[in-house]
Protein backbone atom coordinates (compact mmCIF):
# COMPACT_ATOMS: atom_id res chain seq x y z
CA UNK A 1 0.00 0.00 0.00
CA UNK A 2 1.21 3.41 -1.29
CA UNK A 3 2.26 5.66 1.82
CA UNK A 4 1.27 9.45 1.95
CA UNK A 5 4.89 10.25 0.99
CA UNK A 6 5.32 7.82 -1.80
CA UNK A 7 2.21 9.27 -3.90
CA UNK A 8 3.75 12.06 -2.99
CA UNK A 9 7.19 11.73 -4.50
CA UNK A 10 5.57 9.43 -7.69
CA UNK A 11 3.81 12.28 -8.12
CA UNK A 12 6.36 15.06 -8.09
CA UNK A 13 8.34 12.62 -10.08
CA UNK A 14 6.17 12.45 -12.74
CA UNK A 15 4.05 15.35 -13.27
CA UNK A 16 6.67 17.28 -15.83
CA UNK A 17 6.07 13.90 -18.33
CA UNK A 18 2.37 13.73 -17.85
CA UNK A 19 2.42 17.28 -18.98
CA UNK A 20 4.18 16.83 -21.97
CA UNK A 21 2.21 13.52 -22.71
CA UNK A 22 -0.80 16.04 -22.48
CA UNK A 23 0.75 18.58 -24.32
CA UNK A 24 1.15 16.19 -27.20
CA UNK A 25 -2.28 15.19 -27.41
CA UNK A 26 -4.27 18.74 -26.69
CA UNK A 27 -1.46 21.22 -28.43
CA UNK A 28 -2.53 23.50 -25.59
CA UNK A 29 -1.20 24.77 -22.22
CA UNK A 30 -4.14 25.23 -20.31
CA UNK A 31 -5.99 22.13 -21.39
CA UNK A 32 -3.18 20.38 -20.48
CA UNK A 33 -2.41 21.14 -17.09
CA UNK A 34 -6.26 20.84 -16.31
CA UNK A 35 -6.13 17.49 -17.58
CA UNK A 36 -2.86 16.41 -15.45
CA UNK A 37 -4.72 18.28 -13.08
CA UNK A 38 -7.58 16.13 -13.26
CA UNK A 39 -5.50 12.71 -13.71
CA UNK A 40 -3.55 13.45 -10.19
CA UNK A 41 -6.80 13.95 -8.59
CA UNK A 42 -8.43 11.05 -9.78
CA UNK A 43 -5.43 8.71 -8.36
CA UNK A 44 -4.98 10.90 -5.15
CA UNK A 45 -8.36 9.88 -4.17
CA UNK A 46 -9.64 6.50 -5.81
CA UNK A 47 -6.58 4.75 -5.93
CA UNK A 48 -4.23 6.37 -3.40
CA UNK A 49 -3.93 3.42 -1.36
CA UNK A 50 -2.99 1.32 -4.17
CA UNK A 51 0.97 -0.12 -4.03
CA UNK A 52 3.45 1.62 -5.19
CA UNK A 53 4.40 -0.32 -7.85
CA UNK A 54 0.94 0.17 -9.60
CA UNK A 55 1.15 3.97 -9.45
CA UNK A 56 2.45 4.32 -12.68
CA UNK A 57 0.25 2.01 -14.74
CA UNK A 58 -2.80 3.51 -13.36
CA UNK A 59 -1.51 7.08 -13.22
CA UNK A 60 -1.04 6.23 -17.20
CA UNK A 61 -4.24 4.52 -17.78
CA UNK A 62 -6.09 7.78 -15.66
CA UNK A 63 -4.82 10.24 -17.85
CA UNK A 64 -5.12 8.65 -21.34
CA UNK A 65 -8.54 8.30 -20.46
CA UNK A 66 -8.77 12.38 -19.22
CA UNK A 67 -7.28 12.91 -22.58
CA UNK A 68 -10.09 11.44 -24.02
CA UNK A 69 -12.45 12.78 -21.48
CA UNK A 70 -11.49 16.15 -22.83
CA UNK A 71 -11.37 15.08 -26.42
CA UNK A 72 -14.77 14.09 -25.55
CA UNK A 73 -15.86 17.80 -23.72
CA UNK A 74 -14.55 19.42 -26.80
CA UNK A 75 -16.57 17.87 -29.46
CA UNK A 76 -19.93 18.39 -27.65
CA UNK A 77 -18.74 22.09 -26.96
CA UNK A 78 -17.55 22.24 -30.98
CA UNK A 79 -20.98 20.76 -31.75
CA UNK A 80 -21.90 23.95 -30.66
CA UNK A 81 -19.31 26.71 -31.76
CA UNK A 82 -18.37 25.35 -35.00
CA UNK A 83 -21.99 27.01 -37.04
CA UNK A 84 -20.56 30.47 -35.09
CA UNK A 85 -16.95 29.98 -35.78
CA UNK A 86 -17.62 29.21 -39.21
CA UNK A 87 -19.00 32.55 -39.99
CA UNK A 88 -15.89 33.91 -38.52
CA UNK A 89 -12.90 34.95 -40.81
CA UNK A 90 -11.06 31.28 -40.58
CA UNK A 91 -7.56 32.59 -41.99
CA UNK A 92 -5.54 31.44 -39.09
CA UNK A 93 -5.94 27.80 -38.40
CA UNK A 94 -2.43 26.99 -39.53
CA UNK A 95 -1.46 29.99 -37.65
CA UNK A 96 -2.83 28.04 -34.50
CA UNK A 97 -1.07 25.04 -34.95
CA UNK A 98 2.15 26.15 -35.50
CA UNK A 99 1.67 28.24 -32.09
CA UNK A 100 1.30 25.08 -30.49
CA UNK A 101 3.82 23.06 -31.96
CA UNK A 102 5.97 26.04 -30.77
CA UNK A 103 4.79 26.00 -27.28
CA UNK A 104 6.05 22.81 -27.26
CA UNK A 105 9.34 23.60 -27.15
CA UNK A 106 10.13 25.38 -23.91
CA UNK A 107 14.09 25.79 -24.34
CA UNK A 108 15.37 29.25 -25.45
CA UNK A 109 18.13 29.16 -28.11
CA UNK A 110 19.32 32.85 -27.11
CA UNK A 111 23.05 33.10 -25.38
CA UNK A 112 23.39 29.71 -25.65
CA UNK A 113 26.74 27.75 -26.72
CA UNK A 114 26.75 26.05 -30.08
CA UNK A 115 26.66 23.08 -28.69
CA UNK A 116 23.23 23.39 -26.57
CA UNK A 117 21.54 25.23 -29.66
CA UNK A 118 22.03 22.07 -31.55
CA UNK A 119 20.55 20.59 -28.57
CA UNK A 120 17.89 22.92 -28.38
CA UNK A 121 17.46 22.63 -32.22
CA UNK A 122 17.06 18.64 -31.37
CA UNK A 123 14.31 18.73 -28.65
CA UNK A 124 12.32 21.30 -30.95
CA UNK A 125 12.08 18.83 -34.12
CA UNK A 126 11.76 16.35 -31.47
CA UNK A 127 8.95 17.57 -30.38
CA UNK A 128 6.90 17.96 -33.49
CA UNK A 129 7.98 15.11 -35.10
CA UNK A 130 6.32 13.26 -31.67
CA UNK A 131 3.11 15.20 -32.01
CA UNK A 132 2.28 14.73 -36.00
CA UNK A 133 2.57 10.55 -34.50
CA UNK A 134 -0.69 8.70 -34.57
CA UNK A 135 -2.26 9.35 -30.55
CA UNK A 136 -1.78 5.61 -30.20
CA UNK A 137 1.58 5.23 -31.63
CA UNK A 138 3.10 7.96 -29.74
CA UNK A 139 1.51 6.45 -26.45
CA UNK A 140 2.96 3.37 -27.01
CA UNK A 141 6.31 4.95 -27.69
CA UNK A 142 6.52 6.90 -25.27
CA UNK A 143 5.30 4.65 -22.67
CA UNK A 144 7.55 2.18 -23.25
CA UNK A 145 10.68 4.26 -23.69
CA UNK A 146 10.16 7.09 -22.04
CA UNK A 147 8.39 5.92 -18.78
CA UNK A 148 9.69 2.86 -18.61
CA UNK A 149 6.66 0.57 -18.72
CA UNK A 150 7.33 -2.67 -19.34
CA UNK A 151 5.00 -4.22 -22.86
CA UNK A 152 2.10 -5.68 -20.34
CA UNK A 153 2.31 -2.26 -18.14
CA UNK A 154 2.14 -0.54 -21.53
CA UNK A 155 -0.60 -2.54 -22.49
CA UNK A 156 -2.82 -2.32 -19.42
CA UNK A 157 -2.06 1.53 -19.70
CA UNK A 158 -3.32 2.10 -22.87
CA UNK A 159 -6.32 -0.49 -22.92
CA UNK A 160 -4.80 -2.81 -25.18
CA UNK A 161 -2.89 -6.17 -26.33
CA UNK A 162 0.93 -6.70 -25.77
CA UNK A 163 0.38 -7.43 -29.36
CA UNK A 164 -0.76 -4.20 -30.31
CA UNK A 165 2.40 -2.21 -28.24
CA UNK A 166 4.78 -4.03 -30.21
CA UNK A 167 3.04 -3.31 -33.31
CA UNK A 168 2.52 0.71 -32.31
CA UNK A 169 5.85 1.08 -30.87
CA UNK A 170 7.26 -0.27 -34.30
CA UNK A 171 5.57 2.10 -35.96
CA UNK A 172 6.73 5.17 -34.26
CA UNK A 173 10.31 4.24 -34.13
CA UNK A 174 10.46 3.66 -37.96
CA UNK A 175 8.01 6.85 -38.79
CA UNK A 176 10.07 8.99 -36.02
CA UNK A 177 13.73 7.30 -37.71
CA UNK A 178 12.15 8.31 -40.70
CA UNK A 179 11.51 12.20 -39.97
CA UNK A 180 14.26 12.81 -38.48
CA UNK A 181 16.46 11.41 -41.50
CA UNK A 182 14.80 13.55 -43.24
CA UNK A 183 15.23 16.87 -41.55
CA UNK A 184 19.21 15.37 -41.58
CA UNK A 185 19.66 13.88 -37.84
CA UNK A 186 20.87 10.36 -38.48
CA UNK A 187 23.21 8.95 -35.63
CA UNK B 1 19.19 4.04 -36.25
CA UNK B 2 17.83 1.06 -34.39
CA UNK B 3 14.78 1.76 -32.32
CA UNK B 4 16.51 1.33 -29.19
CA UNK B 5 19.00 3.98 -30.34
CA UNK B 6 16.25 6.16 -31.29
CA UNK B 7 14.75 5.94 -28.05
CA UNK B 8 17.57 6.57 -26.16
CA UNK B 9 18.11 9.58 -28.09
CA UNK B 10 14.04 10.74 -27.80
CA UNK B 11 13.97 10.00 -23.91
CA UNK B 12 17.56 12.28 -23.00
CA UNK B 13 15.95 15.05 -25.33
CA UNK B 14 12.37 14.65 -23.40
CA UNK B 15 14.01 14.43 -19.90
CA UNK B 16 15.82 18.10 -21.08
CA UNK B 17 12.60 19.39 -22.73
CA UNK B 18 10.80 18.45 -19.37
CA UNK B 19 13.24 20.37 -16.79
CA UNK B 20 12.83 23.22 -18.84
CA UNK B 21 9.13 24.15 -18.59
CA UNK B 22 8.07 27.49 -17.42
CA UNK B 23 8.02 28.81 -14.17
CA UNK B 24 4.22 29.28 -14.45
CA UNK B 25 3.74 25.61 -15.53
CA UNK B 26 5.28 24.03 -12.89
CA UNK B 27 4.04 26.52 -10.54
CA UNK B 28 0.77 25.12 -11.79
CA UNK B 29 1.67 21.74 -11.50
CA UNK B 30 2.88 21.70 -7.67
CA UNK B 31 -0.53 23.48 -6.87
CA UNK B 32 -2.30 20.99 -8.63
CA UNK B 33 -0.25 18.09 -6.88
CA UNK B 34 -0.71 19.73 -3.68
CA UNK B 35 -4.72 19.57 -4.51
CA UNK B 36 -4.76 15.89 -5.56
CA UNK B 37 -2.39 15.24 -2.13
CA UNK B 38 -5.13 17.19 -0.17
CA UNK B 39 -7.53 14.90 -1.82
CA UNK B 40 -5.79 11.27 -1.40
CA UNK B 41 -7.66 8.54 0.56
CA UNK B 42 -5.73 8.46 4.07
CA UNK B 43 -4.49 4.96 5.34
CA UNK B 44 -6.78 3.74 7.68
CA UNK B 45 -5.17 3.47 10.91
CA UNK B 46 -5.09 0.12 12.05
CA UNK B 47 -7.74 -1.00 14.88
CA UNK B 48 -7.48 -2.67 18.45
CA UNK B 49 -8.79 -5.94 18.15
CA UNK B 50 -11.25 -5.31 20.51
CA UNK B 51 -13.29 -3.13 18.36
CA UNK B 52 -13.24 -5.01 15.61
CA UNK B 53 -14.71 -7.73 17.62
CA UNK B 54 -17.43 -5.42 19.01
CA UNK B 55 -18.14 -4.01 15.49
CA UNK B 56 -20.66 -6.81 14.99
CA UNK B 57 -22.99 -4.37 17.41
CA UNK B 58 -22.20 -1.03 16.27
CA UNK B 59 -24.99 1.22 14.45
CA UNK B 60 -24.00 1.70 10.73
CA UNK B 61 -24.02 5.36 11.67
CA UNK B 62 -21.16 4.73 13.60
CA UNK B 63 -19.46 1.83 11.65
CA UNK B 64 -19.92 5.10 8.87
CA UNK B 65 -17.80 7.55 10.96
CA UNK B 66 -20.33 9.16 12.47
CA UNK B 67 -21.40 9.88 16.17
CA UNK B 68 -22.39 7.07 18.25
CA UNK B 69 -26.42 7.58 19.31
CA UNK B 70 -26.68 7.95 23.07
CA UNK B 71 -27.26 4.92 25.19
CA UNK B 72 -31.37 6.23 25.40
CA UNK B 73 -32.01 6.01 22.32
CA UNK B 74 -30.03 2.54 21.38
CA UNK B 75 -32.64 1.18 24.13
CA UNK B 76 -35.39 2.74 23.01
CA UNK B 77 -34.51 1.75 19.00
CA UNK B 78 -35.15 -1.99 20.71
CA UNK B 79 -38.27 -1.65 22.86
CA UNK B 80 -40.38 0.69 21.04
CA UNK B 81 -41.02 -1.42 18.17
CA UNK B 82 -41.48 -4.41 20.57
CA UNK B 83 -44.17 -2.75 22.88
CA UNK B 84 -46.28 -1.86 19.36
CA UNK B 85 -46.50 -4.95 18.60
CA UNK B 86 -47.61 -6.57 21.93
CA UNK B 87 -49.83 -3.16 21.98
CA UNK B 88 -51.48 -4.62 18.08
CA UNK B 89 -51.37 -7.96 19.41
CA UNK B 90 -53.70 -7.29 23.06
CA UNK B 91 -56.08 -5.07 20.49
CA UNK B 92 -56.83 -8.30 18.35
CA UNK B 93 -57.11 -10.37 21.37
CA UNK B 94 -59.43 -7.66 22.82
CA UNK B 95 -61.93 -7.40 20.05
CA UNK B 96 -61.80 -11.54 19.88
CA UNK B 97 -63.04 -11.57 23.07
CA UNK B 98 -65.65 -8.99 22.83
CA UNK B 99 -66.54 -10.59 19.75
CA UNK B 100 -67.37 -13.95 21.49
CA UNK B 101 -69.37 -12.09 24.17
CA UNK B 102 -71.38 -10.65 21.75
CA UNK B 103 -71.99 -13.93 20.26
CA UNK B 104 -72.58 -15.84 23.67
CA UNK B 105 -75.69 -12.62 24.46
CA UNK B 106 -76.96 -13.70 20.81
CA UNK B 107 -77.13 -16.90 21.97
Amino acid sequence: MASRQELSDFLAGVERRAFKHAMFALRDSDGALDVVQDAMLRLASRYGTRPAAELPMLFHRILQNAITDHFRRLRVRSLWTTPLSSLQNDQNGEQTESEALEALDVGSDADEPAGEVERAQLRTILDEEIARLPRRQREAFLLRYWEDLNVAGTALAMGCSDGSVKTHCSRAAHALAEALAARGIER
Amino acid sequence: MNERELARIVRVALDESADRLPYRTTHRLEAARAAALAHARVEAAPRPAHEIVRVGYRPTAELAGGPAPRLGWRIAAIVVPIALVAAGLFGVYLRNVSSQARGHEER
